[in-house]
């Protein structure tokens, strides 16, 4: 073995073992949105959350279109003083119409002396500043979102509506619902309404899904005014009480206990309760072992492992019949899955090398022992 | 004589006691006093500030002590319990994962210190390589606009930052992003290694 591989590969253990010192940074306010004034005049406080007091200075960081227009008051600061810092803002007379931006924003200042050695990882946060602009005449920006939710129950959109022009306006939104296969399923339609320039509404509409299988979907809203259009999209699911097996073991050495592994996904927008899976593995003629998983709780739409263990010493080499039942529960319903593959059952090569290198080195050290032996009983036969 | 001079006595007593407590009991519904029982309403506002917050949850790889076999030319190790080629190194099972802590969405965005050749080395007996994979930790966390998109190993470059999503989930049970590594190193590396991965939220 070449010594200087062992030697490098423990240093890359060791910087790899060392990865990530700061591991969390935020900051509050995340999001500032004014309308335009020439000339304004702004401070802004900032705090910094989610980071260790123990260690790391960090350094502010101004970027974007509007960041020649932002001073802040210290340019970086130690945890250990202080968690805020301010800005100062001076807009300009003029503006582009639209949203014009910077962000502010906080990283760590990596010492690169320090970290030469380390594998690390370090975060970098920025909120945004906006300022909006009317464009000339009348322009509507739009937002949608939506919540997953299981069958029977309502889905409730939330469109945001911004008017960004400089006149007044009157709009008649609209939201499209659609399969993820393209297929407009229906039409929900708001009344017509007057927007102020400058003005942003919130408006909602719920959906029935009565009528509607689960899956995944997606909804565009269009904001129709005076012959322009403003739209938007947002995808949602609509879940039923099913746990899908995406995966199991389906291989595995021979030798005292095994871990057999499976994953599954939930279909649900809800908690599923305590699922675990019954695990038989069988060959041709008969069932070989029976065991069951551990239970857990699943979150909505969430893939998880399951485990459970056996005795691989009760099979031979090559391929037998697996079949997995999952059980599960959701609202005090329960459920069942089932499926049914192969697993893989094979004798770890090492472990034969190293018998046969041990059996063939006792042999010759015996044969030696023997020769010697024999060597010395004979010359002291001779000499007497 | 006396004896009717302690009832009179006892009956005073009585009467005073009982409009004491009828004057008493006629204010505390207002009655007497002319205080008036009205309703009014208040209000209560409340503003929640507005925070971004991005972490690493997951944030150690440790594939333990290990060597190249000497028959092969490269070693290759994953954060999905892959080791090929390698002698002792654990199987890691769980690569780096990374949550938005806070309550608006992120855009995301990841870069490198180092490529491979920078992190691993140059000039080796074979070109090692240094990949990452993205995938949701949580379903839906992502809006994929990565270029490799989720769920393939693609090479770390060190030019700038690579967009992985730009629209990163906040929402509890949908506000965790997968990150695995692979590495394979050639026999002759040497050298002590380092390499910084950092990770960019924006608000939008």
């Amino acid at each position: 073995m070449n010594k200087r591989v062992v030697i490098s590969l423990f240093c890359l253990f060791v910087s790899i073992l060392l990865i990530s010192e700061i591991t969390a940074l935020g900051i509050i306010p995340a999001r500032i949105s004014i309308n335009f004034e020439p000339g304004l005049e702004k401070t802004i406080e900032f705090t910094v959350s989610g980071a260790s007091k123990v260690t790391r200075t960090l350094e502010v960081v101004i970027s974007g279109e509007l960041a020649e227009y932002i001073t802040v008051d210290k340019s970086n600061f130690n945890l250990q003083e202080d968690m805020r810092f301010i800005v100062t803002i001076k807009l300009p007379d003029e503006l582009k119409p639209g949203r014009n931006t910077a962000y502010i924003g906080v990283s760590e200042e990596i010492d690169m002396e320090l970290v030469g050695g380390m594998f690390g990882t370090a975060i970098v946060i920025n909120s945004l500043f906006a300022v909006d602009v009317p464009y000339p005449g009348k322009y509507l920006e739009s937002t949608l979102t939506a919540e997953n939710v299981n069958i029977g129950e309502p889905v409730l959109f939330m469109l945001g509506v911004k008017s960004q022009g400089a006149d007044d306006v009157v709009m008649k939104p609209v939201i499209e619902i659609y399969s993820e296969h393209d297929e407009l399923m229906e039409t929900l339609e708001f009344k017509e309404r007057e927007i102020l320039s400058q003005e942003k509404i919130d408006l909602q509409k719920a959906l029935d899904t009565n009528d509607y299988t689960s899956g995944r979907y997606y909804a565009v809203a269009k904001v129709n005014y005076e012959g322009s259009v403003s739209d938007a999209r947002t995808d949602f699911r609509i879940g039923e009480l099913v746990v899908n097996v995406l995966g199991y073991t389906n291989k595995t050495e021979i030798g005292g206990m095994k871990k057999f592994v499976i994953k599954i996904e939930s279909g649900w927008n809800d908690v599923i309760d305590g699922a675990y899976a019954e695990v038989t593995i069988s060959n041709s003629t008969d069932n070989i072992v029976s065991f069951k998983t551990s239970p857990t709780n699943i979150n909505p739409w969430q893939i998880k492992s399951i485990e459970g263990y056996f005795n691989s010493d009760l099979f031979s080499e090559g391929e037998y019949d697996v079949d997995i039942i999952v059980n599960y529960f959701g609202r005090d319903k329960g459920r069942t899955v089932g499926h049914k593959g192969k697993i893989l059952f094979y004798m770890p090569d090492s472990i034969n090398y190293l018998l046969i290198i041990i059996v063939i080195g006792s042999v010759l050290f015996l044969m030696f022992f023997l020769i010697i032996l024999g060597i010395i009983f004979k010359n002291g036969k001779k000499k007497r | 004589m006396k004896k009717s001079n302690l009832v009179l006595t006892l009956s005073w007593v009585i009467a005073i006691l009982t409009l004491l407590i009828l004057v008493v009991s006629m204010n505390k519904f207002g009655v007497l006093t002319g205080q008036s029982v009205s309703t009014d309403t208040a209000q209560a506002n409340l503003s929640i500030t507005s925070q971004a917050q991005l972490e690493f949850t997951v944030n150690s790889v440790d594939w333990g002590e290990g060597f190249v076999n000497e028959s092969t030319v490269f070693a290759l190790l994953d954060t999905e319990g892959n080791v090929v080629n390698g002698t002792n190194w654990n199987a890691v099972t769980q690569g780096l994962v990374l949550e938005n802590k806070g309550n608006v969405n992120l855009t995301l965005n990841l870069s490198s210190s180092k490529n491979a050749t920078e992190f691993i080395g140059t000039g080796l007996s074979t070109t090692p390589t240094f990949m990452w994979k993205f995938s949701d930790n949580e379903s839906g966390a992502c809006a994929v606009t990565y270029s490799g998109g989720l769920g393939s190993y693609t090479d770390i470059a060190t030019d700038g930052n690579v967009l992985v999503c730009s629209d990163f989930l906040w929402a509890n049970d949908n506000d965790t992003i997968l990150l695995d590594l692979k590495v394979t190193i050639p026999t002759d590396a040497i050298g002590t290694k380092g390499v910084i991965l950092t990770a960019t939220g924006t608000s939008l």
